[in-house]
Order: structure tokens, then sequence, then C-alpha cells
């Protein structure tokens, strides 16, 4: 990886000890971040992006999750070794969150003002209520809330999704920090609203030379806003390329699955074609085995399967973790697709 | 991006919070709104209760024994900024009494200066919150030199006995000289003062003082009683004093104003226009109408048929009050002392004096039952205050680290609930030598915090995992941060709720304790303590029994329903 990157996440272990047995919700997982990049974490529900995300935070409830292992670099530091009152300093500081329901992530009783200020005041103690109010107010209206001066009084409860969302994202970067982890930040919001927080999110990217770490399953936002994107499937890396590679030349099987499963622009509904899924469902975390995960699934899954691939380079960063990536086997999609067996398609 | 349009925020009163929303829902509940302003108007009694019913005057005027000095002062006033019992509540109303005179006092005319300037709404804001502010300190100013108010208002004027005043600074010149030693000064200094005390029947300390109110209470529509003394004379024969009395339910609610001469003997030569005299005295001996008294060879003459039939009731040794007039004897004889009424007594309510009667110590029970409010009502906040605290401490802990420290606090709750509590309290009660109203608020408050620990605990695990509490910690925010600021505020709804059920039952448990006999100490009033009176003469007179019963019934019901009130308010399906 390169000097200068921001984040260095290095084999990262997330395991979850439940009364079912240790879920290995992240396993092994390597990327990094570089300053002002945006990079995209992709995958359908269940296959670990969130706890990646909560991993790097910290923010996960120990017991019963335990970081197993990997380091988390950032800014020459690695967090997960940092006391806990470190770690305080450190979110909201310098890398901060926005989470998926804005509705939810914003305190009931509060106005947003006071929230936006709070969060200010927490790593600027000896500021002033009132100098932290002026800059909540200025906060809101660099993230486009019209007369702020007044909004700010409001409570979350008078505020529309976008509304809300936007308010987030001005807690999350009133401090300035270095790095943004974007937690599916659209996926609750209507699609006019969604264009307006991307776009918002992009602006304040270049403005600021943010570092962006977006957690999707939306392949459309990854094509709009990230520079690299890595795809996961059940707690692990399965390609990670840039995300122009990976849209032209996807590599792995579940990636192509993927692609193949979005509304094509131009389809109709009077063209009556199904969309591809891929069939089958990520196993529960707890049943993961050391083959290639996705080999319950996979087309292309032969007898070396059993044992688990490692992420290869091919060519330039573009890197897969499969046995059979070189076949481009992606015409081997459209058979099971036409079975209609269409149980528990993939939620892309 | 701000050019983007932006849909509008839905259609809400601008501003306006959970907890107006909540305030305003509220508002709409007619029985809710009811029972709200009973506890208002029960709180605002509780704060007047020195001035509705407390006999101590305004002012004091009088001369002491043995002093060539004149000395008024301000009882009520004193009893206000230092009470003498009970004092973290008697404090507590005190300074809201005070308070409802400094409010309207700094308010107002804060108001009409700013009013018609067309000042900005913020600035209206400002002003008023300082005019508030200030009202509070100013109240509170009193009680930080409770000394300073007390000497300011204690007047001392030279006095009205020249002779006797001119006697004890010729001994003091003679002791200066030398030429009165040890115990001939201090027998001169005796005699000198004899000569006074020949004359004055008795001269009281000052926190047993028997104001004018205590001997007045005892008679029934005793209008007289105000016309019978002749102004202030500057006769040396007599103690006199003047008090008056603030408008309150002894009065009627009209400010009076009383004269008392105390004289030795009712054959002595009394002051001119004087006709009506009080004794407070030993009764020696009973005969026929005739009452001897112990301390002087005095006798009292019963006329009245009524007032003789108490007589039987009437030992050797009693103390008694006599109000009752000299009647000259005929043919330039000595005169008589006529007496009226006699020996404190249960009345029964009547429209001229005492509104909801008296009890055997002939004490007003409307005026017991409103000073006795101040400690129920106190009771229950205080003690419910504790254990919210304690509960909102121990749930948010148990609620929030979860694992063993939950584990452990849920048993301990549990353990505590098993406890009877009522049956704990007695028990620590009753092997407690000094028994205070300050011990029952802490023994309710700390076997009584079960309930609102778990609701706290479970409004916590329920809380603790919503979004807005990861994205604060993802802000950096601490635990304690998290759990007091994020939380809790959240939580409060149903602990408030709780918390208004709470202090009824803590009403009833203080009166419950009070009945029994483990309440307040005998002299303090409680509602408790006084249906407890009300039941050992139920046969004879209802009223003590029936008024602080009502009193216990109104306030908990008040409390009940408005408990009801704001849990509904509260409730998101009750959309009003």
């Amino acid at each position: 990886m390169s000097e200068e990157s921001l984040l260095e996440v290095r084999n990262l272990r997330t395991y979850f000890h439940t009364d079912a047995g240790v879920a290995r919700a992240v396993d092994d997982i390597s990327f990094s971040i570089g300053a002002g990049q945006c990079l995209a974490l992709v995958g359908e529900s269940g296959c670990g992006k969130s706890v990646t995300s909560l991993s790097i935070m910290r923010l996960l409830q120990e017991p019963p999750a335990r970081v197993a292992g990997g380091e988390v670099r950032f800014a020459g530091r690695d967090l997960l070794k940092l006391e806990p009152d470190e770690m305080c300093k450190v979110r909201g500081a310098e890398i901060s969150m926005i989470f998926q329901e804005p509705q939810a992530a914003l305190n009931p009783v509060f106005t947003i003002g006071d929230q936006v200020a709070e969060a200010y005041l927490v790593h600027h103690p000896e500021a002033r209520a009132k100098d932290a109010m002026d800059r909540a107010v200025d906060a809101l209206r660099s993230v486009g809330i019209p007369d702020p001066g007044r909004r700010a009084l409001d409570y979350p409860h008078q505020l529309s999704g976008g509304m809300k969302q936007r308010v987030c994202i001005a807690i999350a970067l009133i401090c300035e920090p270095k790095l943004l982890v974007a937690d599916e930040p659209t996926t609750a919001l209507d699609v006019t609203i969604q264009a307006q927080i991307l776009d918002l999110l992009r602006d304040m990217q270049q403005k600021r030379g943010l570092a962006l770490l977006l957690i999707t399953h939306d392949l459309g936002i990854v094509a709009e806003m990230a520079e690299r994107t890595c795809v996961m499937y059940a707690g692990k890396i399965v390609e990670s390329a840039p995300t122009s590679e990976i849209f032209a030349r996807p590599l792995h099987p579940y990636t192509q699955g993927l692609l193949r499963a979005r509304p094509e622009p131009g389809s109709s509904l009077r063209d009556r074609r199904r969309l591809a899924v891929i069939p089958g469902m990520v196993p529960a975390a707890t049943q993961f085995k050391d083959d290639c995960r996705f080999r319950p699934r996979c087309p292309l899954a032969g007898d070396l399967c059993h044992e688990e691939p490692k992420l290869e380079a091919f060519g330039g960063e573009h890197r897969a973790a499969c046995w059979y990536t070189r076949r481009e086997g992606i015409a081997a999609w459209a058979e099971p697709a036409r079975t209609g067996n269409n149980q528990g398609g993939a939620d892309v | 991006m701000a050019d983007t349009p932006l849909p509008d925020a839905p259609a809400h009163a601008a501003g306006e919070g959970y907890w107006q929303l909540v305030w305003r829902q509220f508002r709409n509940r007619r029985l809710a709104s009811i029972s709200f302003a009973v506890i208002v108007i029960l709180f605002l009694l509780a704060a007047w209760a020195p001035l509705l019913a407390n006999g101590k005057p305004f002012y004091w005027r009088e001369i002491p024994f043995g002093a060539s000095q004149a000395v008024t002062t301000y009882p009520l006033l004193q009893y206000l900024v230092a009470p003498t019992q009970e004092f973290s509540v008697e404090y507590l109303f005190n300074y809201f009494c005070i308070l409802t005179l400094t409010l309207p006092l700094v308010c107002l005319p804060a108001y009409l200066l700013s009013r018609g300037r067309g000042l900005a709404p913020k600035a209206v804001r400002k002003r008023s919150t300082y005019a508030v502010l200030g009202a509070f300190a100013l109240a509170a100013l009193p009680f930080l030199a409770p000394g300073f108010v007390t000497r300011a208002a204690t007047k001392v004027e030279r006095a009205a006995d020249p002779a006797m005043a001119q006697r004890l600074k010729e001994i003091e010149a003679e002791y200066a000289a030398g030429k009165l030693v040890g115990e001939a000064y201090a027998t001169a200094k005796r005699e000198a003062a004899a000569v006074t005390e020949f004359r004055i029947l008795r001269s009281w300390r000052l926190d047993e003082r028997p104001y004018l109110s205590d001997f007045a209470d005892l008679r029934e529509g005793n209008a007289e009683v105000e016309a019978i003394f002749p102004p202030v004379s500057a006769d040396p024969v007599v103690n006199t004093s003047e008090t008056l009395h603030p408008p309150g339910v002894y009065g009627r609610l009209g400010a009076r104003r009383y004269r008392k001469i105390d004289v030795e003997s009712i054959d002595e030569p009394l002051p001119p226009g004087v006709s009506r005299i009080c004794l407070v005295a030993t009764v020696n001996e009973i005969s026929g109408g005739d009452v001897r008294i112990l301390e002087r060879d005095t006798r009292v003459h019963i006329e009245e048929d009524e007032t003789r039939a108490q007589l039987k009731d009437l030992r050797a040794g009693d103390r008694a009050w006599f109000m009752g007039r000299r009647v000259e004897a005929e043919g330039g004889g000595a005169p008589r002392f006529v007496a009226e009424a006699v020996r404190p007594e249960s009345r029964p309510p009547a429209w001229t004096r005492h509104l909801l009667g008296t009890d055997r110590d002939g004490r007003d029970v409307l005026a017991r039952m409103l000073l006795g409010s101040r400690i129920s009502l106190s009771v229950g906040i205080v003690s419910v205050g504790i254990y919210v605290l304690l509960g909102i401490l121990i749930g948010g802990l148990a609620g929030y680290f979860r694992g063993i420290v939950d584990l452990a606090i849920s048993r301990l709750i549990e353990l505590v609930i098993c406890f009877p509590s009522f049956f704990l309290i007695l028990v620590i009660l009753a092997t407690i030598e000094k028994r205070s109203i300050f011990l029952v608020m802490l023994i309710i408050g700390l076997t009584s915090w079960t309930g609102v620990a778990r609701l706290i605990r479970g409004e916590f695990l329920k809380l603790a995992d919503q979004d807005f509490v990861h994205s604060a910690r993802a802000l950096g925010c601490g635990s304690l941060r998290i759990m007091f600021r994020h939380i809790l505020p959240n939580a409060m709804g149903p602990v408030l709720v709780a918390a208004a059920f709470g202090v009824a039952s803590a009403v009833l448990t203080e009166s419950s304790l009070s009945y029994l006999g483990f309440g307040a100490p005998p002299p303090t009033p409680t509602w408790g303590e006084m249906i407890k009176q009300g039941k050992d003469n139920i046969e004879v007179a209802w009223w003590l029994l029936v008024y602080p019963g009502a009193m216990i019934f109104l306030t908990v019901t008040a409390y009940n329903l408005a408990g009801d009130g704001l849990r509904d308010a509260m409730d998101p399906r009750m959309k009003r």
C-alpha cells in the first residue's frame, strides 16, 4: 500500500462470541484509504461491512464482540491499541461517522443546534457555549440547511429525513475530521434526496480534503462516488480494485453476480426479463468454514474451492480471491437465473 | 448545494420541544389539569402557612421584666428567616413564601419598565430571566444572615420606668466606684428589680412567649378581645405588649391588633380604661364558683353557668387561661375578677372563629392542617427525590454497562424488593431513639428505589442500542456524558410518571407512620398525627378525623390523577 495512506487496515479480524458459536463476522481483511480518497465497501446484508466500520471506530460492544487480531493504523497510530479515553479523542475529532437512519441518529429531546454545538464542545471543552452555537449555525449553513439560525432551534422531529442526514453530516464534520465513515448514508432516504446527500458528501470531500469510507450495497452510489472499491462477502474481501475496473472487468464470480443483478438502464417492465439473482443466501456468520465461502452459491465452484483462495493481483491494483477467476465465467450466470430459483436473491 | 430546493419541515409549532408538546397535551386533559392546579394550590398554601395559620404576630412590643427598656421585635419575620423547628422543611417552604413576595416585587417593576419600548423578543426573554433570577436571589438573601435580620428587626427603646432605671443606674455607679462589692451588689440589683417584680405577673423568654392569639383563640367569637385594651400607657406598673397579627385563619383573614397587659393581681389598681384581663395561672383549689390560683393568693370568680360547667374538668395543678373582666365592688371594696372562659377544649367548626374547629388542646384544626401540609408535601417530594436519584444511578449503571454489573444490580434489586418495605421502615423507626421527619423521608427514599431502578434499567437497555447513542459514542462522548446527557433525558418520561404516583404513596406512607405513632415527634403537626388524635376522639369530635382525612385523600388523588394525565400526555398513541 502507498506510504501516504491515511487509514490502513491490516488483517483485521472481528469475532462475535455467541451461544451458537464463534461468528467470524470480519475475517482477515486489509485495505487502505489515502487522504482525500473515497473507498467503497460493497456487499449484501450480513457480509460484515458495518462490523468493519464499527471495528475501526471501536464502537462494538465487547463482549460479545472481540477484535481478534490485526491493525488499524490511522495517521501513524494503531487505533486498536489506544486507551479508551485516547480513542474518545480520536472519534469525532479525527474520524467521524454517519449512520444509516438519520432519524434514529439524532437525539429526539435536544434541538439540532444543541446537538451540533455539543459535538464541538466535546472536543473543545474550553470553548464558550455561545461560540459553539455560532459554529453550529455555520456548520448547518455549510451543509445546505436554509435559515440555519432558526432551524438550529428545531427538534429532529420537525425536519425531513434528508435534512436530518444533513444535520448528521454537520455534526460529523464540525470538528473537521480527516476521515468520514459513512455507513449506508442514503439507504433510508428516497432517491432524489439520496442524490442531494451524495452531492453534499462529494462537495465536502473536495472542499475539505476529506477521506471517505463509504459503506453501501448500492452499486450506483459506488460508481458515482468511489475511487476504489472493495467487495466483501461473508466477512472477507473477495475483490478489490479501482471502481472503473470493478465495473469494466469484474473478476470474482460474486462481483459478477452483483453486477448482473442490477436493473439495466433502459430495460423496461414490458421486457419482462427477470433480474438475475445469486441463488441462496449468505450463510450465518457462525457457519463460515475454511473453504471458499462463496462456494455453495457459486456457479463455477469446483474441487479447488474446498481450499480457501487468497487475494491475488490480476494486473495493477486489481485483486481478487477466486480459484477460477481467470475463466471470466460471466456467461455461467445466465443459466441459474432462468431456472427461477429466486428464493433469497441478493438484495443488491 | 444550498440553492437546491429543499422540502419543508413538517408543520409543527416552531421550536416546540418534546416537553412543550407533553405540556400542551397534559393541559388538554381536564382532570389532570385540575389535579395539577390542586397540587399547586396545596404548595402555595403550605408556603403561606406561617402567614395564614401562625399565631406569631408581625410585631411585639413589650417592657420585659426587670428591664428599663421597651423592646420591639418582629416574631413572624424572625420565624420566616430562622425557624426553630424542623429546620430544612420549614426553611424550604419559608423560602418559597418569601419568594412569592419578591417575585412580584421584582418582576412587576421590570415588566412596567420594559413595557411599550418595543424590545426584541430576545431582549425581553433576557430581561425576564434576569428578573426571575433576581427575585430568587433576593428571597435567599435574608437566609444568609438571619442574625442580621433578627437584630435589625429588634428595636430597643429607652425605658418607660424611670424610677427603676434611676435606681439601677445608681447601683451601677456605686459598683463602679467600688462601694458595692460581690454579694452586696447582686442583692441590691435584685432588690431594685424586685420593685418591678412585685407588680408584674410574669415575663416570658422570647421562644416561649404566649402570643396573644394563643389565648384569644380559646374564645369563640371574641370580638371584644380587640377592644379591651387601651392604648399603651407609659404606666410602669404593667408589662405591656402590643401585637399586630397577620391576616389568617385566626382572625378570619383580617389583620388584628391586640394589646395585652399583664398584671400581678386583679386587686391591683389597673391602668385606666382596662376592663378585661387575661390570667395564665395554675389552679390551686376550686370551691363553688371560685377558683383559687396558686401563684398569687387570688380568687377568680366564675359567674357564667356555661363557664362554670367547664369547671368540673378542672383539677388542682392545671394550667388555665382565665379571660375576664374586673368588676368594681360596690361600696368601694376591692374589685373582683370575673372569669368567662376556662381551659382549652375541643370546639366544633364554626363560621365565627374556627372554621374547622379546634382539637383537645384548643388548637385550630385548619391552622394545624395548613402547617401539617408542609410536612406531608415535603415528605412526598424529598423521599421521591431521593429514590428517583438512587434509582436513576443504580438502574442506569445496570442498563448501560450490562453484563456482570447488570447481573449484580438486578439481584440486588430483587433482594431489596423482597423486603416488605413498610415493616422494614417500622422496625428501623422503632429501634431509633431520636426520630425526626427527615429519618422518615430518608428511610422511605432508601427502600423504594427499586421500581425506578427497574424502569431506568429497561429504558437504558432499550436506548443504549439506539443509533443516536452510537452516534454520540462515534462523536467521542464519554460514558458518563452518554448516560446522563444523551440517554437519561429520553428515559425520564416513565420515571416522571412513576414519581408522580410515588409522591402519592409516600404521602400515604408518612401518614400511616404518623398514625401508628412512628412519625415526627408530637408537637409537629402532620396529617397522620391529626388523624390519630381524631381516632381517639371520634365519638365527640368528628371534625378532628374528617378534615385531615379529606386532605390526605385530596392530595393523593390529585397526584394520582396528575400522574395519569402525564402518562397519557406522553403516550405517542394519544394524539390530540
